[in-house]
């Protein structure tokens, strides 16, 4: 739909793809940072969880946790098909950009 | 674990409690891989919650207001939201076909209708100044209207300062020489101020002028089309010689397509179109013929002089009429009549368009409330989606834009199938009534009626699509949540019923009013012309005397012909009006002048045309040769001029015919005949006199020819015998009198026919609405209906229940639509023959036929419902 991604919704969004079915961000914080090298701020995923929600990337429901956890129920999230389409169109974008970039290739 | 404490509570206070919980959680878990500035780090981080939630907020708020201010992102968004719309539209094709297909039939029919309205109505005549034309009748008893006499059309010419000029005309019918067949042609005999009078200017030459007469020199004037076609546009044709039977005219001009009265307007016989105008030639009399007040065979119109009222002109032939009955015995019962000339090539199917036009704003209307249900209800689909967006932050403005775009789209499909509908419909009207219509050769779809039309259907496309969507957009929040299972479409249920009640009511108005005119039309059928109108032909043969006793007699004895015989013309014309006296009959002054259709005949003519002798006999050749002829009267004539006793053996005089043809002009009454509608079966029959063709020795003729068998054959057979008997002519026109006949039912057909189309309309609409309704209704209880059934209710309660749900609306919406329709079909009263406006059959049978369109729209849905197994449908409940 020609939604454009943010570099770090991208990176979420790709992370949550890696990561499989209802995720929350503690998971997505190791991820990416396990990924990345470089340390996440759980704010920051929290914060963009509920942008691409909003923006109907991504959806989220309540499920009831062990009562280890303090026995709340917890809020996850799963990649919706919009988000799945928006990814595929910006991997296709970027492949296509990159194509031909020789002096980038990686060596 | 504890949850969060009274510090994490306060740092995070803004957000929603739930999700406290689950931050604190991860920020605690995520802070155990942090090692020995777990403890830091975890404050920190949480002190970074509410920052970065105030700057999202931030960046939300100026991207919105980015948004309202600039409209979206500029034509990308456009494009997106175009694609969004389009897919929308795709993913549900039964509301899309729908929408398309109620708009764009609607529009369609609505454009052809008004483009005719337009057309014939509307548009000003292509004269000059129209509303200064007159044209004038005679005015007898019973106000019955008559064509002026060449004596009275001299008074009225001799009124002075009323009339800036006046012109009289009368038809034509000529052979055209060309080359292979002789064409035949209708015109006009024409006064030299015709069309002056009319105000046409000649497309090339000129008109005639005073002199024309006075030179005796055959001058003609031809039509348009006859230029076109005949005479191949000719550019060079003015000052040119043409040949009309037989003799040679000089073409002084050619005058444009447009309205030209005919002689006929009198009775509607013949329609005002200009392709019954080839050839104007001079009216010419010798001062006898002009003295002639007795002989009602002029056409007469008149253009009033400048600041003169139509009022002035009234009093001035009120005048005139009081000078002439006081010193004219033969108009002592008449009186001069003047009547609006735009009005007489209209007026006769103003009440018919004007209805058409009514029962296409109904139909358009019908489909105007199922298009804005149909969005009202799509809308009321999407609640959910638009209101999720909505509260995620999707501006509303956008919502409503993407919404309105769609049925902007649904719109502009519609109309673009409307114009090839319009088309396509004026097409068919016209194969219905070719020329029946006055002007309706010249209507096109274009212009005003078009765009109106269209407009009109974008507008309810676009604000009733959009309508909905800007409500839903202002009201949402949290009652979204609160949507119960059966709380949905309670809304859409009641709006729907309305709907369908509305629909039923418009419905039962356009039916009853296309029965009642159905039923008139068959009635019209059922009247008994007075003749037989099967296996009879009409030819047009003008020829006289010797040869046209030999071609008949040769007729006669072709295979398959039963009987021929010759006449001025065939049974469905109006010939002319004559006066005449009955010998040895004492009148008074007072006593209205004897007047009767004259239709000159020849032998065998009543056997032919299938009339009924019904005293005396059918005059053979013998009698036609007697000094003294004998005539034939029809029953209404014995009726009239012999209420007491038979008219056989009475002598008539019919001084026409001694001052015109100089014949004797007297007629013994041989037989009484059936009365014949000549007019059609709308209008009953006149008094009529038949006399012998012999003693009106005119020109034209009309060979009446019974015959079963090969047509073809026929005609074939008969234009061999009538080339080789007289060279010089051909057959002219050869129509069956059946066709004839329908010509004259052609009116009523088109009203009866369009009616009903748009009725049929308006029922599919109806029964469109009502599947709508029941279907929600349906769909809505499917978890209701699931449980009865499964408790062990009988199927049909059930099904009588879901029914009933679409009956109730639309029983009350009949009931409207019957006391609607009781009121309205009062004013189409002089469209409707032998039915009256109360007409109990036509007011069952309309709502009769909504409520059985609606029930069998109601019933699929129905049984769709019962036909789910009920333990299905309650496990996929969640």
């Amino acid at each position: 739909m020609g939604e454009v991604l943010g570099g770090f919704e991208h990176r979420v969004l790709l992370a949550m793809m890696r990561l499989g079915s209802s995720s929350y961000s503690v998971p997505i914080v190791r991820e990416l940072e396990s990924r990345t090298g470089r340390s996440v701020s759980p704010s920051a995923v929290y914060v963009t969880l509920r942008r691409l929600e909003r923006r109907g990337l991504l959806t989220s429901r309540m499920v009831p946790v062990a009562s280890g956890e303090g026995g709340r129920p917890r809020r996850v999230f799963d990649v919706s098909p919009e988000a799945i389409e928006v990814l595929r169109e910006a991997r296709r974008d970027f492949d296509r950009l990159w194509a031909g970039v020789d002096a980038l290739d990686t060596p | 674990m504890s949850g969060p404490g009274r510090l994490e509570r306060l740092l995070l206070s803004g957000l929603d409690p739930d999700d406290v919980a689950d931050i604190v959680r991860d920020v605690r878990e995520l802070a155990r891989d942090r090692g020995r500035l777990r403890r830091v780090w975890y404050w920190a981080e949480l002190v970074k919650y509410p920052a970065r939630l105030r700057a999202e907020r931030l960046r939300e708020w100026r991207r919105e207001r980015h948004r309202h201010r600039t409209g979206g992102d500029g034509m990308d968004v456009l494009w997106r939201d175009v694609r969004w719309a389009l897919r929308a539209l795709a993913r549900n094709p039964g509301f899309t076909t729908a929408a398309v297909g109620v708009l764009a039939v609607s529009m369609g029919a609505g454009a052809a209708v008004f483009g005719i309205v337009e057309g014939v109505l509307l548009r000003p005549l292509p004269i000059a100044a129209p509303e200064r034309v007159v044209s004038f009748w005679l005015e007898g008893a019973e106000a019955r209207r008559a064509r002026m006499t060449p004596g009275n059309f001299v008074d009225l010419a001799n009124v002075d300062g009323v009339f800036e000029s006046v012109a009289a005309f009368g038809a034509r019918t000529a052979s055209f020489a060309q080359e292979g067949n002789p064409a035949f042609l209708r015109g006009s005999a024409v006064t030299p101020d015709y069309f002056r009078t009319l105000g046409v200017a000649p497309l090339r030459g000129r008109t005639f002028r005073a002199d024309d007469a006075d030179a005796g020199r055959p001058v003609v004037i031809l039509s348009h089309h006859v230029w076109q076609q005949m005479l191949g546009a000719d550019p060079d044709i003015i000052g040119r010689s043409v040949t009309l039977d037989g003799a040679s005219f000089e073409v002084l001009g050619i005058a444009p397509p447009g309205v030209y009265p005919t002689e006929a307007t009198v009775s509607a016989e013949l329609p005002f179109t200009s392709a019954n105008q080839d050839f104007f030639v001079l009216l010419r009399y010798g001062p006898q013929g002009w003295a002639n007040r007795r002989s009602h065979v002029l056409g007469a119109i008149g253009r009033l002089a400048p600041g003169v009222e139509p009022d002035d002109a009234h009093a001035r032939l009120a005048a005139l009429t009081a000078e002439l009955q006081a010193i004219e015995p033969l108009n002592r019962n008449e009186r001069f009549l003047m009547t609006s000339f735009t009005e007489e090539v209209v007026g006769d199917v103003r009440l018919a368009l004007v209805t058409l036009l009514a029962n296409v704003g109904l139909v358009l209307l019908i489909a105007v409330v199922n298009v804005a249900a149909l969005f009202a209800l799509r809308a009321e689909d999407r609640r959910p989606e638009l209101a999720v967006r909505t509260a995620l932050g999707a501006p509303r403005a956008r919502l409503v834009r993407q919404v309105a775009l769609e049925s902007t789209l649904v719109a502009i499909v519609s109309a673009t199938l409307a114009i090839v509908i319009a088309h396509l419909a004026l097409r068919a009207i016209h194969s219905l009534v070719p020329y029946q219509i006055p002007r309706l050769d010249t209507v096109t779809i274009g212009g005003a009626p078009l765009a109106l039309t269209l407009a009109t259907g974008f507008a309810v496309a676009v604000v009733f699509g959009a309508l909905p969507a800007a409500r839903i957009g202002r009201g949402v929040g949290g009652s979204e949540r609160s949507r119960s299972r059966d709380g949905v479409g309670t809304r859409e249920r009641r709006l729907q019923a309305t709907v369908v009640a509305f629909q039923a009511a418009l419905s039962v108005v356009v039916l009853v009013g296309a029965a009642l005119l159905t039923r008139s039309y068959a009635e019209l059928r059922s009247v008994d012309a007075g003749f037989d109108a099967h296996d009879a032909w009409v030819m047009s043969i003008p020829t006289r005397g010797e040869a046209l006793q030999e071609i008949t007699r040769e007729v006669r004895a072709l295979p398959g012909v039963e009987a021929a015989a010759v006449a001025y013309d065939h049974p469905l014309q109006r010939n002319w009006g004559d006066g005449f006296r009955i010998v040895g009959q004492a009148r008074s002054d007072t006593d209205p002048p004897t007047s009767a259709s004259l239709r000159p005949f020849g032998p065998g003519y009543f056997e032919t045309v299938g009339i009924d002798v019904v005293v005396g006999r059918a005059p053979d050749e013998v009698d036609m040769a007697e000094e003294i002829g004998p005539a034939v009267v029809n029953e209404t004539f014995a009726r009239t001029f012999f209420p007491e006793g038979s008219p056989l053996g009475r002598v008539i005089e019919v001084p026409t015919a001694q001052r015109i043809w100089g014949s004797d002009g007297r007629f013994t009454i041989v037989g009484v005949v059936a009365d014949v509608r000549f007019l059609g079966p709308r209008q009953p029959a006149g008094p009529a006199l038949y006399v012998p063709l012999s003693h009106f020795p005119t020109s034209a003729s009309t060979l009446l020819v019974r015959a079963s068998g090969d047509d073809a054959a026929l005609l074939a057979a008969v234009r061999e015998i009538v080339s080789r008997v007289d060279p010089t002519v051909g057959v002219q026109e050869a129509r069956p009198l059946g066709d004839i006949l329908d010509d004259l039912l052609a009116r009523p057909r088109f009203n009866m026919f369009l009616l009903a189309a748009f009725g049929t309309i308006g029922l599919a609409l109806c029964a469109l609405g009502t599947y709508g309704l029941v279907s929600r209704v349906v769909s809505t209880r499917t978890h209701e209906i699931a449980v009865r059934l499964a408790l062990g209710a009988r199927a049909p309660k059930v099904a009588g229940g879901v029914l009933a749900s679409a009956a109730r609306p639309m029983l009350a919406g009949m009931v409207v639509g019957l006391l609607v329709a009781g009121g309205l079909a009062r004013t189409i009263e002089s469209l409707l023959f032998g039915v009256s406006h109360g007409d109990v059959l036509s007011f069952v049978a309309g709502p009769l036929l909504v409520l059985v369109a609606g029930l069998l729209a109601a019933t699929w849905p129905t049984l769709r419902a019962l036909a789910v197994d009920p333990a299905v449908t309650l496990r996929a409940e969640p």
